[in-house]
């Protein structure tokens, strides 16, 4: 079997391309240049713009995770609302509430 | 109804059929992805449960004791009130040598700046190296700490003599606790740059690799697809869900939040839209399937107590603020942009109202949008996200915008759960707190919202006008699987409630959760949105740039959720309840 036979079919119309000779790997090689290009030319490059670079030294020097798609993807929400739990619970100058 | 004829032919994200039997509770791919989804929370719960952290109960009761005992003591948080809470936190099941060897096994690859095998291989030479780099600095921050918490101890005994009745003495305590609180921080954080250890991530990424193979496998075997077929092609999607998550960690793109998700979109595509996607891979792309099992492992993360954590005014802001927002942006898409399609109105405007990415899988799963309209919505919430991420803390420190109305603003509007912890850290350590934890009220509206999108769409907008719509049609209709994920946030939400605070944070929160159930929910996600990159054409992008429809209704629901929130934050906790903004 040709290892590279793709799919056709209608419910994956990604895959309806022509795939034949080389002009299919060099769009290829191409798109891999584009993705690396994007990742150290314009990366570098929009780390200049007003701002950036302190973010980026925020994100690193935390070590934040900027790209977590939920709370529990990074620790900062738990220490954050276990630090809050604790100002709400035992708040200074008052009484110590009873749970 | 939708049009079926239509349905054989476009990239949905999740089908339903008309019929209904006993027999789909194991050949049909949304019951199946509710047991696969409970197992592993089952499993979950055996490995944590037994093991919790030695002295757990006997150590929280040690700690909430000094923080009642300090906090009725002085009229600001004390060292040791600080120094309790700080030792509370530490007691989780995720830090026990079980929890660490299995995420070790489940972890993604590695952050890396310029060579991309340091997010797989890092030698003993090279650990060593980044080490003695952030030996300095960590040594500066520790020094730095000592000499903040000896001035703080001084302070502190200076408005303890005084019985905390001086005012001046007690603020001058309080400023610099605060310090060195902050420098503490540092320091910890400096720490962990400076103990860097070797690792290599190849055996575990193989292990892990052969053990979803043999998990997807054999929920496929059980629902008549061959086992065979599978295997193969799933390792090539694993391979590039590896690279997604590599680009995601690369130095420049954590700085602006491009993630594994868009980054296995494109990966994807970039194989599909040029040599195509190989036929022995396509057994195993499988976007829904791994989506659905996603979810229902994402459903035990969405935990109602969470509701409370910052009191009424996050409850008002997250659970006020975000719906108006997302049902207007909705109207606004139908009625004055008249998009054509509803599923993509619906999936930008929870990705843009709600929290992201995870609201547009879920909005998108619910209400069975394309493929291509998911990558949409997600592509415009990470160009969007990047912009908010940097300009508003940098807006909000233009117009000197208080600490805590800042966070609460930042964490509900900024789209992306961590970019919001960024843009808070940004702005300082109270808007850090304070937006992250808006954030996860925020996160737990996704549950309500893709229930409410599947029963809407299933009764209103998937219906012949005029027509009445029978119980069993609703049922029929129905993606099965969202009754999965509501069913493992209410068991979880109700575990939680049962156990206690201190137990279920320690144990559910940080062991199941955080340390295993939410890992295997990433890699599910990351192996979803590589099928879906494998599976689109980028013609079928065309119609929906058309007239920049979606680009318009981001742009006007974001306005509008910006200006909101603003506004009801400042009316929450500064006129309604400033005694809970007094005590964070």
């Amino acid at each position: 079997m040709d290892p590279w036979q793709t799919h056709t079919s209608n419910t994956s119309r990604g895959a309806q391309a022509p795939r034949e000779g080389l002009r299919p790997w060099l769009k290829l090689a191409a798109g891999v240049a584009a993705v690396l290009l994007f990742i150290f030319g314009i990366g570098t490059l929009a780390s200049h713009l007003p701002g950036a670079k302190h973010m980026a030294e925020v994100i690193e020097e935390r070590d934040l995770r900027a790209t977590a798609i939920f709370y529990t993807d990074f620790k900062e929400s738990s220490e954050g609302s276990e630090y809050i739990r604790d100002c709400l619970q035992y708040p200074p100058g008052r009484m110590p509430r009873t749970e | 109804m939708a049009d079926d004829s239509a349905r054989g032919e476009t990239s949905y994200v999740v089908i339903e059929s008309g019929k209904t039997s006993l027999r789909d509770l194991y050949t049909k791919e949304d019951w199946m992805a509710i047991w696969m989804g409970f197992l592993i929370l089952i499993v979950g719960l055996f490995i944590f449960v037994p093991r919790p952290p030695a002295n757990m109960d006997a150590d929280f009761t040690k700690y909430k004791g000094v923080m009642s005992e300090e906090a009725a003591k002085a009229p600001f948080k004390t060292i040791a009130w600080h120094k309790a809470s700080a030792a509370r936190k530490k007691i989780s099941a995720g830090n026990e040598d079980y929890a660490k060897s299995l995420k070790s096994f489940l972890a993604a690859p590695s952050d890396w700046s310029s060579n991309p095998l340091d997010a797989l291989y890092f030698s003993q030479e090279a650990a060593d190296a980044k080490n003695a780099a952030a030996k300095e600095a960590f040594d500066k921050a520790k020094a730095a700490e000592e000499a903040a918490l000896a001035k703080a101890e001084a302070s502190e005994a200076a408005a303890a003599a005084a019985a905390f009745k001086d005012e001046a003495l007690n603020k001058a305590a309080e400023d610099d606790i605060k310090a060195w609180t902050a420098a503490t921080d540092k320091a910890s954080k400096a720490k962990s740059k400076a103990g860097a250890k070797p690792f290599n991530r190849f055996p575990f990424l193989i292990g892990l690799a052969v053990a979803l193979a043999l998990f997807f496998g054999a929920g496929k075997a059980i629902m008549g697809e061959s086992f065979g077929a599978f295997l193969p092609g799933f390792f090539f999607v694993f391979v590039l869900a590896v690279l997604a998550y590599m680009a995601e960690t690369q130095a420049l793109m954590k700085h602006w939040g491009f993630g594994f998700p868009l980054w296995a979109i494109v990966f994807g595509m970039l194989i599909s839209n040029t040599i195509g996607t190989p036929k022995w891979v396509v057994p195993a792309v499988q976007t829904e399937y791994y989506i659905k099992t996603g979810l229902v492992l994402l459903g035990a993360e969405i935990l109602f107590s969470k509701m409370l954590a910052i009191g009424k005014p996050g409850i008002f802001v997250a659970w006020i603020c975000t719906p108006i927002t997302l049902i207007l942006t909705y109207w606004f898409g139908q009625r004055i942009l008249k998009m054509p399609s509803k599923t993509l109105n619906i999936t930008i405007s929870a990705d843009m109202s709600v929290c992201g990415v995870s609201a547009a899988i879920a909005t998108a799963a619910a209400c069975r949008a394309k493929k291509e309209e998911l990558t949409l919505a997600i592509g415009l919430s990470m160009i969007f996200t990047a912009v908010c991420m940097v300009g508003q803390p940098a807006f909000a420190k233009l117009v000197g915008m208080p600490e805590i109305l800042a966070g609460a603003w930042m964490g509900s509007t900024i789209d992306s759960t961590g970019a919001v912890a960024a843009a808070g850290a940004f702005y300082g350590q109270k808007a850090l707190y304070v937006a992250a934890t808006i954030k996860m009220i925020q996160n737990v509206l996704i549950g309500v919202t893709a229930f409410c999108v599947a029963i809407y769409w299933c009764t209103k907008v998937d219906c012949v006008p005029g027509k009445k719509v029978s119980g069993w049609e609703i049922w029929y209709r129905f993606p099965k699987f969202v009754l999965g994920f509501i069913a493992a946030s209410i068991v979880f939400s109700l575990m939680f409630n049962t156990l206690g605070d201190d137990y279920s944070t320690a144990v559910l929160d940080q062991g199941v959760i955080r340390s295993f159930s939410r890992l295997l929910r990433e890699w599910f996600f990351a192996l979803a949105f590589t099928s879906i990159g494998l599976e689109t054409n980028f013609q079928e992008f065309k119609p929906h740039f058309k007239g920049g429809k979606p680009a318009t209704l981001y742009i006007f629901g974001q306005t509008f959720q910006l200006s909101l929130t603003l506004l009801v934050g400042y009316i929450m906790f500064y006129i309604v309840f400033p005694e809970i903004t007094a005590s964070l």
